[in-house]
């Protein structure tokens, strides 16, 4: 049973992303994967190499889309050419689902390629809600919208980011993708505790989480995706797992890649929260915060 | 501030090559955090943007860093982003227009510009080659009035270097040779891919202008005289003849000749 309108995809179980330095390995061996998160830019391209590769992931495993350059929250027009680009490879992967960021990244056709945070005002939901609902009715599948990790706080931000994030996604009536390990990296660079993010998130939207490792700087954190996960960031995984219900996750590992069976033995650990939450599927409901009146609530 | 307003400006501080935390309007729209200015806030993403663009073209133009010297590289690649910031939503486009900005900006490559121009033309082909789509080649049944477009990921680039054979050395991981010197030669290089990888290709003269005239889209009967013309002075008819025939048969071999566009389907 779906734990949510947006989660019809529990028997997803675990993921890990698909990158290069492993392409050989999985052709080779062709390991159990529950599943494999691609990087869309990666694939959009008419030929070679990358897309004759995804073409043989595709004969046995199942891949979802996640992107890093829709820039919901830029002030301007989505790019035309990338959501062609985008609904063609979604045609090609047969993915179930598209993600992406919840933030902003180009300005005047200037692209930054970062992940940059937007302020939490209602002109940004409204912007953010917008350019969402257009790529939904463009690509006609669900999009799932990412919290990302941020280093900076606008003075004109009217909420919290939780607040922001479920504005946004009532809005655009989107799902969520969950990244555990960005709360926590936001959480220690603002001074906010994690937990009341992730009480606060609207269990009926999360469709997808992410986990990560970070990095320790004296006087901030990083989110590099160069670790394995920390203690703090599986107690916020759990805290999800326990309101959201069975819920598709993935290990997100970018840099300094450990060798495969490393990197899928990591992400394996989230099953011991998922083989607990499988016997109550509806945990949700038992969350101490009120999942909130919702006509999307029902699957 | 608008929404629009806010990222022109932050976009516009990350864009500086000078880091904030030495000069930015930052605090005027950041806030400080505990242990961070707003200043110090900005310089993260600062930081960020240029590792990732200097990352993305050091990875894609690597024999331009060996034949300019790792310095130079460094503020040749700083100059390049200042002129030609990213438009669009792929890295993989990002060093475009870097060939045509060295061509304009020979101080950025000091006594080896041209070997430098070299590089950097081959290493945007191969970047080219290595994802552009590929067509289904044609069997061609050469008349004199056969047109043909050639083979998208197919590049012909005129060298005056033979960086070509510095390309496979700076790509070798963990190199511990040391790399080939240049010599100062024309070469015509046809850059191509082949079950999915790219491969290099030096061509005689005449089929180098031979597939050139084809691919501006002359039928055959033009661009055999403009090819025969490009043969060594003194070559025999015969010598030319057989540099023609080969010409052909490489191109048919590896699937260099397509359809145009304009064709009707045989
Ligand atoms: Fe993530």
């Amino acid at each position: 049973m779906p734990a949510n309108r947006f989660n019809g995809f529990t028997q997803y179980g675990v993921g890990v992303g698909l990158r290069i330095p492993h392409y050989d390995e999985i052709l080779a061996r062709r390991p159990v994967v529950d599943w494999f998160e691609i990087i869309s830019e990666n694939y959009m391209v008419d030929g070679g190499n990358a897309l004759a590769t995804l073409d043989r992931i595709l004969e046995q495993y199942r891949v979802v889309q996640h992107g890093v350059s829709l820039y919901f929250g830029s002030a301007q027009r989505l790019n035309g050419d990338h959501l062609r680009r985008l609904k063609a490879l979604t045609r090609r992967t047969g993915t179930p689902w598209v993600s992406d960021h919840l933030c902003w990244g180009s300005v005047d056709g200037t692209y930054s390629h970062d992940l940059l945070p937007l302020p939490y005002t209602w002109e940004a939901v409204e912007r953010t809600a917008q350019q969402i609902r257009h790529a939904q009715q463009e690509l006609e599948l669900p999009i799932l919208v990412e919290n990302v990790s941020s280093y900076a706080e606008f003075h004109d931000s009217e909420m919290t980011e939780w607040e922001f994030l479920n504005e946004v996604v009532e809005r655009a009536d989107c799902g969520i993708l969950l990244d555990v390990n960005n709360i926590y990296v936001s959480s220690w660079n603002h001074d906010f505790d994690p937990m009341t993010y992730v009480n606060a998130i609207d269990p009926a939207r999360v469709g997808q989480i992410h986990i990560a490792g970070h990095s320790r700087f004296e006087k901030y954190r990083l989110d590099t995706h160069d670790h394995p996960v920390l203690d703090p960031v599986w107690k916020l995984y759990a805290r999800a797992i326990e309101r959201v219900g069975h819920t598709a996750t993935l290990l997100e590992w970018d840099d300094r890649i450990p060798p495969f069976d490393e990197l899928h033995t990591e992400a394996l650990k989230a099953n011991r929260w998922l083989a607990a939450a499988v016997q109550s599927p509806m945990a949700a409901a038992q969350s101490p915060v009120a999942a909130p009146e919702s006509r999307h609530a029902a699957a | 501030m608008q929404l629009l307003e806010l990222q022109r400006t932050m976009l516009a501080e990350l864009r500086q090559p000078t880091a904030p935390e030495d000069n930015s309007a930052a605090a005027a729209y950041l806030r400080p955090g505990r242990r961070l200015s707003a200043r110090e806030r900005l310089g993260i993403y600062h930081r960020s943007y240029w590792a990732r663009l200097r990352q993305s073209l050091a990875e894609d133009f690597p024999a331009l860093r060996a034949v300019v010297g790792r310095r130079r590289f460094a503020a040749l690649l700083d100059a390049y982003l200042i002129d030609h910031p990213s438009h669009s939503w792929t890295l993989r486009d990002l060093g475009q227009h870097l060939p045509a900005w060295l061509e304009q900006h020979r101080e950025q490559a000091g006594r080896r510009w041209r070997a430098a121009l070299d590089a950097a033309r081959l290493e945007w082909a191969y970047v080219e080659a290595y994802d552009v789509a590929a067509l289904p080649p044609i069997v061609a049944d050469f008349h004199a009035d056969s047109r043909f477009c050639l083979q998208p990921h197919l590049r012909l680039l005129a060298l005056s270097s033979s960086v070509d054979e510095l390309l496979p050395a700076v790509h070798r991981d963990g190199r511990t040779q040391p790399l080939p010197r240049l010599r100062r030669e024309r070469v015509w290089l046809a850059v191509h891919r082949a079950d999915d990888l790219v491969y290099y290709r030096r061509l005689d003269r005449i089929a180098f202008t031979l597939l050139q005239s084809l691919g501006r889209g002359l039928p055959l009967g033009q661009a055999l005289p403009v090819a025969c013309a490009a043969a060594p002075r003194g070559s025999s008819p015969e010598s030319t003849a057989d540099a023609i025939h080969a010409a052909l048969a490489l191109a048919t071999q590896f699937g260099w000749l397509c359809s145009p566009p304009d064709a009707s389907p045989a």
